[in-house]
């Protein structure tokens, strides 16, 4: 009773097998196990005319090939669907080495971005950082800093003269000025990064406009070896962990000792600035008693950093703002 | 300094080559003493700071390299002590402070000719193209300074009238012809030096051309004498008159070299031109030096070098360097001799004691614990940080330009009343201080156009300066911005102009940054500004404030910017592309608007259900403004209406001229439950009516 149903079984798998694409599958669907016209279907409708006890064994035999034709059909489906993905992906090729396709990105200029990473680095220290004007006075820039009047000194110092009491100011220092003349008593640490000038020749390695960064504290018991592992710290966190720095011995009016900071980059060593215990005069001018307190301040250039770290050749590129050499950071 | 090698043997003994040579040298540096440079010979190119004039010499260097290393004696220079006493010219000081010290020296029957050639191949060495062979007498004054470091003068004696030597002030009618041949007028009173009438040379900075040398005399006066730095450095400047001498003189020289440096150069002056020592120097000490003492606990240099220093060690190094140290209970007393100046306070012998006992290379690194809470950034910092954070995420770039420029980028009267000028300008481009950031952002627009870069986007955060009707110097902090082209430019296969930077790119770029910035709802309205076209420029308004402006920048008006690099003129009509557009914050305001307070610009809560969208377009004329429409259509929307965003702008077909149509996607959304199509029909339908009010018309 149930050959019928092997027949047709037989005959769908076969098909099934030779079927070449998911419409052909559709259509064989249809064909054997559609509801109103499939073959399968067709048989079902003789259930009702069997014998009671010959129901059973129909209904199950039927019921058995529908799942084996809807399995060879999603399994055969899948094959199927595989490979079309598989041809309809090879036709959506493209040409990876087209360039790649966005708006051209907004940047901070190369100083920006070195200003920041000083500031980030000396915030973790725990400097506080100040600003202050351009148009300083005298008094900030040279009085407070210990500078003795008409030394020679001051020529180291080329300066834009604004009137008798204001120059632009040829140093980040005056910041330490303007902080101790508020009268604030240790322990302090501050620091400023700022814009200076100084009446020199414009050629590869010089401006008359630079950038800085000044720091100080003062507070019991600093000392130079304190300055020294300050000065390590803060380089470290700009040239790299294998950043070594170096003494030397230096002179300026508001420091004593006063060292010359060099750092070991690679295999180079690079001047970077100045420091030293603060001068005791600073201190008592600010109504600190330099026995029980002492202060260490630096001072170091900021534009020479991203020309070493860059391998910029031209100092006055950064100021001069040319966009194809501006896109490059 | 140049110091050759050959003459600081006759000192020390130096190593000239391989690695002994680099060490002495690196050792040098390292105390303080820089060799910038090895020149040929060799000669040492030496840093002389301003404080140590003692190393602008041959003795001086020798001195500095035996103090760092124990092994290396100097042997003293050359010249038997001359006798002193009433000589045959007589001196007179009359400002002591002035001068402290002079000695003169008459030696007859000399014969004037050239140096021998070793002495002018040392000079030659020594001073490089400031060298010029004179004759052996004045060669050999200056051999003796440059050797030890005392500035000497040689005069004609027969021309010095009455045999007598007056340190005095010019009078300030006086005047002398220098020995460079300038007639100087003394109204300054700069120290001189005078016979019974009239001055014969500035003290400490240069000679008279009547009493100088010739090659006719036979009898000269050898000067030696010790000045006050601010005496001859206020001399020097008042005439704009430097020298060899003067240098060194502003630096402070050592007093007790006078007679030594007058022994040196007359046995030297004996030796190549002749003659004879007539009588005994004229030494007038008018005021005598008194040595300095200094009392160094040691503790207290070992706190201030955070290191511990051996007592003896330091004791030894001190002595190196000519200082007398003794011990006293737990410090040092030392005795600095007359040729360090510089060492006069406790501070000062724990440099030295650091840097020749210790070595700074020695020297630990700590780090000291922060006492003072953690670093606070300066307000305006952050603010720039975040306002830059901002503006790149636009596409913009961040410029950082010059402050020093030239006036003409003061384009509105009130910058040229306020303009800061340079009183010292190294050239005309910059001469003055900028007033507006136009002044970088234009020439560096005209540079990029130049360079064939069309479409960019560029701002600068930063300072402009003012001097107040009062004289007060003010730095306003400006946030200025050009755009030009579009941003989509490095797109390829995007159609240009697809995404213009227009006004109103320049008008989401402040949304933006307000938003960004916590400043709440701005306003804008029609306004002018020196760079706007009259009809594309509107001021933005926030808190009542005016902060700024945005607007198309006007075509054919020529304002100027001076290229602060190369000075070249630059201009908004010939050197912008058309329809750049500018942006002109007031930085400041800016800044005291922003919400720093963390949060507290609120939040607004996001559904979970389901938004509803409807598009409407109402025809309008032209002259409605859009905000008119919008604000309507907020107004009628009812509470379920979350946005109504302008998303197209469409005149032409199908629409009456002088007429256009916005498209508008209204979005509603309940807080709690999906909305039904009836009640989104019930608000469409109220926003139509609330459209139609105010002229619209629906197609």
């Amino acid at each position: 009773m149930t050959q019928p149903i092997a027949d047709v079984q037989r005959e769908a798998l076969a098909a099934i097998a030779a079927a070449t694409n998911t419409a052909n599958l559709t259509e064989l669907d249809t064909l054997y196990l559609g509801r109103k016209a499939g073959r399968l279907t067709g048989l079902m409708r003789n259930l009702g005319s069997l014998p009671p006890d010959e129901k059973p064994a129909f209904g199950a035999a039927l019921n058995e090939a529908k799942s084996v034709i809807e399995a060879a059909i999603a399994t055969r489906g899948a094959e199927l669907r595989a490979a079309e993905r598989a041809v309809r992906e090879q036709g959506e090729r493209i040409d990876l080495t087209l360039p790649g396709r966005t708006p051209e990105p907004g940047r901070l200029h190369p100083l920006t971005q070195t200003f920041e990473q000083v500031r980030s680095v000396m915030l973790a220290l725990g400097f506080s950082f100040t600003e202050s004007n351009h148009c300083e006075e005298y008094l900030f820039n040279f009085d407070w800093l210990n500078y003795p009047p008409e030394h020679p000194a001051l020529d180291e110092q080329m300066s834009f003269v604004l009137d008798d009491d204001h120059l632009m100011r040829t140093h980040t220092t005056p910041t330490q000025g303007r902080v101790l003349a508020t009268g604030q008593q240790p322990p302090l640490r501050y620091a400023q990064i700022g814009r200076c000038f100084r009446r020199d020749a414009v050629d590869d390695t010089h401006s008359h406009t630079f950038h800085q960064v000044d720091g100080f504290a003062v507070d019991k018991d600093l000392s130079l070896a304190d300055l020294k592992g300050v000065m390590a710290e803060i380089m470290r966190g700009i040239f790299g962990p294998e950043a070594i720095v170096r003494f030397r011995p230096d002179y300026f009016p508001f420091v004593e000792p006063g060292v010359e900071i060099a750092v070991k980059w690679g295999d180079r060593w690079l001047e970077v600035g100045g420091a030293g215990m603060i001068h005791p005069n600073i201190l008592r001018r600010a109504g600190i008693d330099p026995t029980e307190y002492s202060g260490w301040a630096f001072g170091f250039g900021l534009d020479r950093m991203p020309m070493v770290l860059h391998g910029v050749d031209r100092l006055p590129l950064f100021l001069e703002n040319d966009l194809r050499f501006l896109r490059q950071f | 300094m140049k110091v050759p090698i050959s003459w600081l043997q006759e000192f020390i003994p130096v190593p000239t080559e391989g690695q002994a040579f680099t060490d002495f040298c690196d050792a040098l540096t390292m105390a303080g003493l820089e060799v910038e440079e090895i020149l040929d010979g060799p000669t040492l190119y030496t840093k002389v700071t301003p404080n140590r004039g003692d190393w602008a010499s041959i003795l001086g260097t020798a001195r500095e390299a035996a103090a760092i290393d124990a092994g290396i004696t100097v042997k003293s220079p050359v010249g038997t002590p001359l006798a002193t006493g009433d000589g045959p010219v007589s001196v007179t000081i009359t400002d002591a402070d002035a001068c402290p010290r002079y000695a003169a020296t008459v030696i007859r029957g000399v014969t004037i000719g050239p140096a021998p050639d070793w002495m002018q191949e040392r000079l030659t060495q020594a001073l490089g193209d400031k060298y010029k062979p004179v004759n052996n007498i004045v060669d050999i004054t200056n051999y003796v300074m440059l050797e030890l470091g005392q500035p000497l003068h040689a005069f004609d004696l027969a021309t010095i009238g009455g045999g007598t030597i007056v340190v005095r002030r010019a009078a300030s009618d006086e005047k002398i012809k220098t020995l460079d041949g300038e007639e100087r007028l003394l109204t300054a009173q700069p120290l001189c030096i005078c016979d019974a009438s009239r001055p014969v040379a500035i003290a400490g900075i240069m000679g008279g051309l009547e009493t100088e040398i010739t090659a006719g005399t036979t009898d000269i006066l050898l000067e030696s004498a010790h000045f006050e730095p601010i005496t001859i450095r206020r001399g020097s400047k008042a005439l704009g008159l430097a020298s060899e001498a003067s240098y060194r003189f502003e630096r402070f020289v050592d007093p007790n070299l006078v007679m030594q440096a007058t022994a040196r150069a007359a046995a030297l002056i004996l030796e190549i031109a002749g003659g004879v020592i007539d009588g005994p120097t004229t030494d007038v000490i008018a005021k005598p030096h008194v040595p300095t003492r200094v009392l160094a606990r040691m503790d207290r240099i070992r706190r201030l070098l955070g290191v511990d220093v051996d007592r003896d060690e330091a004791v030894a190094a001190l002595k190196r360097l000519g200082i007398d140290a003794e011990r006293s209970a737990g410090a040092l007393d030392c005795l600095v001799p007359s040729f360090r100046p510089d060492i006069a306070i406790e501070e000062d012998i724990a440099e030295e004691v650091g840097r020749i006992a210790l070595g700074y290379d020695k020297l630990p690194e700590t780090v000291p614990p922060v006492t003072t809470g953690r670093g606070i950034n300066a307000p305006g910092a952050e603010f720039a940080a975040k306002v830059r954070t901002i503006l790149t995420g636009l596409g913009l770039q961040d410029i950082v330009g010059h402050s020093l420029t030239s006036p003409e980028t003061a384009w509105t009267d009130a910058e040229q009343e306020s303009i800061v000028a340079i009183r010292n300008p190294m050239a005309p481009q910059y001469s003055s201080l900028r007033t507006s950031l136009f002044a970088t952002l234009l020439p560096t627009a005209a540079r990029a156009v130049d360079s064939g870069i069309r479409d960019f986007g560029i701002f600068e955060l930063g300072s402009v300066y003012c001097r107040t009707a009062a004289g007060a110097y003010t730095e306003p902090r400006r946030l200025s911005v050009v755009l030009a082209g579009t941003l989509t430019a490095g797109m390829w296969g995007v159609k240009p102009g697809t995404v213009p930077v227009d006004v109103y790119f320049a008008k989401g770029v402040v949304e933006h940054l307000l938003r960004g910035l916590g400043i709440g709802e701005m306003t804008v309205k029609p306004a002018p500004h020196i760079l706007g076209h009259p009809y594309r420029t509107a001021e933005v308004m926030a808190s009542g404030k005016v902060i700024g402006y945005f607007g198309e920048v006007r075509s054919g008006l020529a304002l100027p910017a001076r290229d602060s690099d190369t000075g070249q003129i630059y201009n908004t009509a010939e050197n912008l592309p058309a329809r750049s557009v500018f942006i002109d914050l007031c930085a400041d305001a800016l800044m005291d608007l922003q919400n720093t307070a963390g949060g507290a610009g609120g939040y607004t809560a996001i559904s979970r259900f389901p938004a509803v969208t409807r598009d409407i377009a109402p025809v309008v004329p032209l002259t409605t403004a859009f905000a008119e429409i919008r604000d309507a259509i907020v107004a009628a929307g009812g509470v379920f209406l979350r946005s109504a965003e302008l998303t197209d702008l469409y005149a032409g077909q199908g629409i009456p001229d002088g007429h256009h149509a916005p498209t508008v996607r209204i979005v509603f959304q309940a807080a709690d439950r999906t909305l039904t199509s009836a009640e989104v029909d019930v608000a469409m339908s109220a926003i139509r009516s609330a459209c139609e009010a105010r002229g619209a018309q629906f197609r």
